[in-house]
This record gives structure tokens, C-alpha cells and sequence, in this order.
């Protein structure tokens, strides 16, 4: 038996392995199987330990004995991926190892048969990230309806189409004022790399609903996975945004005009007698909510958590891969909560401002600035309390997956 | 050794307590736990108690505390927990998960009728209905035969031929809450009795595998096949843990059935946990007038060592198998475990006698009438509700 290194508070071991390796049975076109490949970019490289339950992720890394998993995984029970990973989360604490315990689960495991079990150890704010690959639909078992299936659309459990709406997961969540909720779209690369990097800095229960088109639950053809990804979230079906502290809620994408039509017809599931209508009506209605929670982010928020010690750190990086990484390390690794992150590139792409919110009173917060300050590809920390960087970036999709 | 007056959960939770506290130096022990009557008293103890190197969380359900104690063993954690009745049956999947990926958690259960109609009572339907997972399962009598239970199985339960989850089972209110005096070990000496725990194929961060992946049935089947060689090695491994319990706490725990006046006996009484010490008054009294009468008590119920069972019997022509639980359209769990252990043996007469059940009082009287009818019977019936004498 191999020894492990020796594992200190600061230790981060890197492996060798991809996370999803090839040799993966998942379907052409598999959401879940993409999001996996952007959890371990968005990684770096970093070690982790996965609980997925009986789902699409358990069934696709292939049989005994290989796995396509290149880091060490649990496969749970059905609705215990939450309970399971508290127990290894709560023992990597005692030992100090800092490698993060990540949920992936689907919607079955998630909205339904896990409800209790997800919604408890976010009570508990457990240090765990969850991740739901959100396929709208049992689809490990043929595709049956779920309650993330959205109405109208078509299952072998609703084959006239489903009649009640798509429960919302994230107003669960959020009322259970987790440190950290997002959407995460397959069309919204930065976005995703951004929130994923959030998540890994906050400590606590961090929830994470990735929408993950199926191709063959939802009759669309496997090289639209990205475009329907992007056209969710352009036409208003999938927003994409966060919630800090299940109060502060900030939207990152709004829709484009794009018409809902587009993101329809390319889904036989929503073939036949759809009530497009009715659908707009209930996107209307889900934006208004939304649009009203998130009406007082930021600048409300940042004049209260002035008041609590709230900072920012804009910091001028050269612009290459992992530096977001490294320096929200060196925030973590003064146990600071990153509450925000904006990322903006210079337009000739030479350098790059990233903005962190933090949690932190000044001297840690000049601590964290002189940490940053060390690393080699920054040019230059600047800590400060007050307003809201105006410059905070919507999300916008990645213009390369755009179809042609 | 400390003598202390304590209630059967109270000795419980303090042996868990420090079978986790010994393994601080390791990788701890962590504990997912929820309240059930009649063990509720087991679990509080263990959210008090100050551990070194520990963590016990209190969540939702008795499906999620096996939960936590799966991730926590797997992790490489010392991990326990305690449940009853419903709790147990709510907790089963995980039970089952806990044994297939090989993790040696102790769970001690507060026996309790299982519901509805609604019943807190004692009968032992709830921890035998888990007789098929992959878990041992120990019966206890007293509370000195708990508290060596406990320490016992987790030895065994991590021994590295076995590696299978341990039930210890209590008496609901008869053992768990009542007071008696016993040898509680102190801490030095539970450190001693328990190694480090080296869960050999804990998650590794260096060596990433998969647990509880898919399987095809080939697998499978040798899978199944190598969780019962290691109940086959039980016996063994239990042996050497009640020699090495001997030399470290001075007194030798009982075996899987401890006999009482079985060497010429005629008729033999079957029983566990705390029926079997009413049993042994009844035969005590009934030697006393040169009756021919002895008591095996099952403690060892997984894996059952069906040899074992039938030297204990010894010579006995008539066995009363005494059940509290009902296997219904079957009749007594144990007593269908004796009658497999008794197969090639036509000149025995077994009987199955269903008592108890829902915490109905089986005093000495009904023992008693119990030894009359099986000593009047020609030859076996289909199981029997005997009830109370009136």
C-alpha cells in the first residue's frame, strides 16, 4: 500500500490524472460528461474526492475493475451523496487535508429521492460542494419525469407532456442561506471557471446547478449540447446568476432576444402540443423575481457590509492560465471568503483586473494583498473599502461555441 | 477497573465514545447520529462527549447517520452509531451499502418492536430484520456482556480477515434502561485492547479508485463469495480478540454461545439477551429439583456457526427454541437458524416458541410452561405463540 504524502494544512497535491479519463461509457453529447471535463479544469490539477450517487455518473465510468474517475470516489446510495460526503469531508478536517468533497449528482438525486438529505447538510453548512448535473429527467433509468423536468415537456412518465412546472432548486437553496449558490451553463466557460473558482475559495456548503442538456432524454441531436446551452440561457430559460449568502443575488447573464422558439424546436420533447405562450409568460414571471431579488446587488449590499468590515482587492495580473487560481489560493489560505470575483481582461489581452470581494477586516485583508502581491505574474494589488467596482462583467458566452 | 452503576445505553455510549477516542491517534472517529427511543440516550452521549480527534454530527435521519459513518469510514475513521425499531429499517440500504464496501462500523441497536401499530417496547424484529446484510450481529444479556460486546466487535469488525460492519444488540428499556453495576474499562485500557485503525482500502488521494462502482454479475458473485469468507473467519478472529481482551481487562468475554447445565441435559433452552438470563433462573431452579435441563444463549447471531451450536446443544434430544420476533408465514428467525443447524439430527425434537413480542413480559412463569409443554410433546409442531401465563 502506498504511502500518502504527508498531508499539512497547505498541502495541495496535484495529480497526474485527468478527473474524467477516456474510456468513459457516457453518451455522445452528455452534459454531465462535458461538465466534469470544465470541474477538472477548473481544478487545476488539484485533488479532490468525489461522492456521486447511483446516477448517469456512477453508470458511465465503466465496470469493475476500471473507472474512468482519476481521483479517488465514493458511490453512494441513491439520496445519501450528501451524508456520505459530510462523513469523508468531516474526516479530511480532522486530518487537515485541504482537498475539497464534491457532490455530483443529478436531478433525481437531487430535487427528489436526496431532497432531505441535501437540504440537511446544507442546514449544517457542511463544507462540501455540490454540484447538480441537471438533465430535467431520470435519465439513467430511460427517461422518466423528474421534478426539474420542466412543464410541457415529453417523458415516458408524461408522454403528454408534463404538466406542472420545474420546481426551483435554487429558491431552496438560497433559503437555506448557503454561502454560495450559482447556475453554471456549458455555453459559459469564464463564467463557469469564475463560480467554480468562488466556490473553492468559500468554505461551507456551496450548491452548484449546472444545466446539462441529455440527448437522449431530450430528443436532441448530440452536437447541440453546447448551443442548447447557450440558447437556455440566452432565450431566459436557464438564468445564469448567484446568490452570496442566500440574500445577495447577482445576475450574470440576462436574455438576448433571442426567441424562445430557437431553444424549442431543437428539442423533440417538446414537440407536439406545447403551449409556447404559456411558457413565455412563466420565464416573465421567473425574471421578475429574479430581477427584484437582485435589484438591490450590489450597491445596497456593499454600503451594509462596509459597515461589517466587506473589502475589495483589485489586483492587475499578466494574463495567463491559472493565475485566478493562485491568487484566490492565497486568499483561502488565510481562511477568507471570497464573496465575488470579476475578471476583466484589457483589451489587447496582455493583462488582466481581477476584482475579489472579500470577507476580511483590513490588516488580514492588507495580509491577503501582500500575499497576492508575491506572486510573480502580479503587477499590482490595490485593497479598498467602498462602492461596487462599476466594471462588474456580464457573462458572455463563449463566442467559439457558437454554431456557425 | 472502575466499577460504575450505569443504564445499558449509558454503558453503551461510553464505550463507543472511547473506542473513538482510541483512535486519535490515527484518523479519528466520526459519527452520524439521530434519536430514536429507546437508544436516544446513546447518541446524546456521544454529541457531549469532548472527543481528542472526533466529530459527531447530528443529522436528519438513521438513512443519513449510517450515511455519514460510511464517508467517515471510508476516509479512514473510526465510525459507529445507534438506532432502534423504524430507525434501524429507515437506515437499511446504507446497512447494506456499509458492509458491501467492507467498512467495519459498529452499530448498537436498543431493540424495539417495529411499527406500526405504534410500540416501544422490546422485540428483536427490528435487528433481525437486517440479518441479510453483510453485518455481524452480537445478542447481549447484560450490561458487562455490552460493554464487552462492543469492544470485542469493533476488534473483530476491523480485523483485516473480517472488515464487515457489527451490530450489537440491548434489550429496548429491560437492558438500555436499567441500572446495573459493572466493569467499565478506562480509557488506557481501551487504547490498548484497540489498535490504530488501518482501514487497508481507504480513500486514497495517491491511489484514486472508485467505491461502489458498477460491477458485472461475475464480479459480483465473487464479491458476495469473499464476504463470506470473511464470515468464516469470525470464529478465529474472534478467538484471539477475547485472548488478547483477557490479558488486557483480566476477565475473558462470552463466546457465540455461552452454555449453562448442557452437559447431560435432556432438553436444552434456546434465548438471547436478557431472556436468556430469566431462562437460566428457570433452569437453575429446575436443576435444583434434578431436572435434566440446560440453556444455550445465542449471542452470536451473524455469522451463525451452526457446529458451534449443535456441540452446545450437546446431547440433548428436545430444544425449545424461545423467539422474540416473528418472521411472519415463517415462524421464529432463530428457530429456522436451529433447525438448519440441526438438519441430519432426526432423533431431536425442536420447537419454535414465539414470546414476547411487542415487550410482552416473559417471566419465569412462562419459561416455566414452556419447558412443560416441549417435555409433553411427542413431536414437533408448527411454531407456537405462547402467551402469557395467566
Amino acid at each position: 500500500m502506498a504511502e500518502d504524502p504527508t498531508p499539512g494544512a497547505d498541502a495541495v497535491v496535484t495529480r497526474g490524472e485527468p478527473l474524467w479519463r477516456p474510456g468513459n461509457n457516457a453518451c455522445a453529447g452528455c452534459g454531465m460528461s462535458l461538465g466534469l471535463q470544465w470541474l477538472d479544469q477548473a481544478l487545476h490539477g488539484g485533488m479532490l474526492t468525489l461522492v456521486v450517487p447511483a446516477c448517469c455518473a456512477v453508470a458511465t465510468p465503466g465496470a469493475f475493475p476500471d473507472s474512468a474517475y482519476g481521483v479517488p470516489a465514493v458511490g453512494s446510495t441513491f439520496a445519501s451523496s450528501p451524508a456520505v460526503a459530510t462523513g469523508v469531508s468531516r474526516v479530511h478536517q480532522l486530518n487537515d487535508e485541504p482537498d475539497p468533497t464534491i457532490c455530483w449528482a443529478g436531478d433525481g438525486g437531487t430535487y427528489d429521492i436526496g431532497m432531505a438529505t441535501l437540504s440537511a447538510a446544507a442546514e449544517r453548512n457542511e463544507d462540501v460542494i455540490y454540484v447538480c448535473y441537471d438533465n430535467e429527467i431520470y435519465g439513467n433509468t430511460g427517461g422518466q419525469r423528474s421534478s426539474a423536468t420542466p412543464a410541457g415537456a415529453r417523458t415516458t412518465t408524461t408522454p403528454a407532456g408534463k404538466p406542472e412546472p420545474k420546481k426551483d432548486v435554487m429558491a431552496i437553496m438560497a433559503a437555506h442561506g448557503v454561502p454560495y449558490a450559482a447556475t453554471l451553463s456549458l455555453a459559459h466557460h469564464d463564467d463557469f471557471m469564475r463560480k467554480l473558482a468562488v466556490a473553492q475559495t468559500t468554505r461551507g456548503f456551496r450548491f452548484l446547478l449546472l444545466l446539462s442538456p441529455c440527448p437522449a432524454g431530450w430528443k436532441s441531436e448530440p452536437a447541440d449540447t453546447v448551443e442548447l446551452s447557450r440558447l437556455a440561457v440566452a432565450c431566459g430559460v436557464f438564468p445564469l446568476y448567484e446568490v452570496f449568502n442566500g440574500r445577495r443575488y447577482r445576475i450574470n447573464a440576462r436574455a438576448d432576444g433571442t426567441r424562445l422558439e430557437d431553444y424549442l424546436v431543437r428539442q423533440r420533447r417538446f414537440a407536439g402540443a406545447f403551449d409556447v405562450e404559456a411558457a413565455r409568460v412563466a420565464i416573465k414571471e421567473k425574471w421578475a423575481r429574479l430581477e427584484a431579488l437582485a435589484a438591490n446587488f450590489p450597491t445596497t449590499d456593499v454600503s451594509v457590509s462596509s459597515e461589517t468590515g466587506h473589502r475589495w482587492l483589485r489586483v492587475l495580473v499578466e494574463d495567463r492560465p491559472s493565475v485566478l487560481a493562485r491568487v484566490a489560493g492565497q486568499v483561502s489560505r488565510r481562511g477568507v471568503n471570497i464573496e465575488t470575483v470579476v475578471v476583466r481582461h484589457l483589451p489587447d489581452r496582455s493583462h488582466t483586473y481581477i476584482t475579489l470581494g472579500v470577507d476580511a477586516d483590513e490588516p488580514t485583508a492588507e495580509r491577503v494583498a501582500k500575499g497576492i502581491a508575491r506572486l510573480d505574474a502580479v503587477v499590482d494589488v490595490e485593497s479598498f473599502v467602498g462602492e461596487y467596482p462599476e466594471q462588474a462583467a456580464e457573462a458572455r458566452p463563449d463566442p467559439t461555441s457558437r454554431r456557425p | 477497573m472502575p466499577r460504575a452503576l450505569v443504564t445499558g445505553n449509558q454503558a453503551a455510549g461510553a464505550m463507543l465514545a472511547a473506542a473513538g477516542e482510541a483512535n486519535r491517534v490515527a484518523r479519528g472517529c466520526c459519527s452520524g447520529v439521530y434519536p430514536i427511543t429507546p437508544q436516544t440516550e446513546i447518541m446524546e452521549s456521544l454529541t457531549a462527549y469532548p472527543f481528542t480527534k472526533g466529530a459527531v454530527v447530528p443529522v436528519e435521519s438513521e438513512h443519513s447517520a449510517m450515511g455519514v459513518c460510511i464517508g467517515a469510514s471510508i476516509a479512514g475513521a473510526r465510525a459507529f452509531t445507534a438506532s432502534a425499531s423504524n430507525g434501524l429499517l429507515y437506515m437499511t440500504e446504507n446497512v447494506f451499502a456499509a458492509g458491501y464496501y467492507r467498512l467495519p462500523i459498529v452499530l448498537v441497536a436498543a431493540n424495539r418492536t417495529i411499527g406500526p401499530p405504534w410500540n416501544i417496547w422490546v422485540d428483536q424484529g427490528d435487528s433481525l430484520a437486517l440479518r441479510d446484510a453483510a453485518m455481524l450481529q452480537f445478542y447481549c444479556e447484560s450490561h458487562q456482556d455490552l460493554v464487552d460486546t462492543i469492544l470485542v466487535a469493533f476488534r473483530v469488525a476491523e480485523d483485516p480477515r473480517v472488515l464487515l460492519p457489527a451490530l450489537v444488540a440491548q434489550d429496548g428499556f429491560v437492558l438500555s434502561h436499567a441500572l446495573m453495576d459493572v466493569d467499565l474499562p478506562e480509557q488506557g485500557q481501551v487504547d490498548a485492547f484497540l489498535p490504530p485503525l488501518e482501514l487497508p482500502h481507504r480513500l486514497r488521494r495517491d491511489h484514486p479508485r472508485i467505491y461502489g462502482g458498477l460491477t458485472w454479475p461475475r464480479d459480483t458473485q465473487r464479491q458476495r463469495e469473499d464476504i463470506e469468507h470473511a464470515m468464516q473467519a469470525v470464529p478465529q478472529v474472534m478467538h484471539e480478540a477475547n485472548d488478547e481482551f483477557e490479558t488486557v481487562f483480566g476477565r475473558r468475554p462470552a463466546g457465540a454461545f455461552p452454555a449453562a447445565c448442557t452437559d447431560d441435559a435432556e432438553l436444552v433452552l434456546v434465548a438471547c439477551n436478557t431472556m436468556a438470563r430469566t431462562a437460566l433462573h428457570v433452569v437453575e431452579a429446575r436443576r435444583a429439583r434434578g431436572e435434566r435441563v440446560g440453556l444455550v444463549r445465542a449471542r452470536l447471531f451473524r455469522p451463525f456457526l451452526r457446529e458451534e451450536l449443535t456441540r452446545a446443544i450437546g446431547s440433548a434430544r428436545r430444544v425449545a427454541v424461545l423467539d422474540r420476533n416473528h418472521s411472519p408465514g415463517s415462524g421464529g428467525i432463530f428457530w429456522s437458524e436451529v433447525v438448519a443447524s440441526l438438519a441430519g439430527r432426526s432423533d431431536v425434537l425442536v420447537q419454535d416458541y414465539i414470546v414476547g413480542l411487542g415487550g410482552t413480559d416473559v417471566p419465569h412463569a412462562v419459561i416455566d410452561a414452556i419447558v412443560d409443554d416441549l417435555a409433553a410433546r411427542e413431536c414437533a409442531a408448527a411454531p407456537v405463540f405462547f402467551h402469557e401465563v395467566t
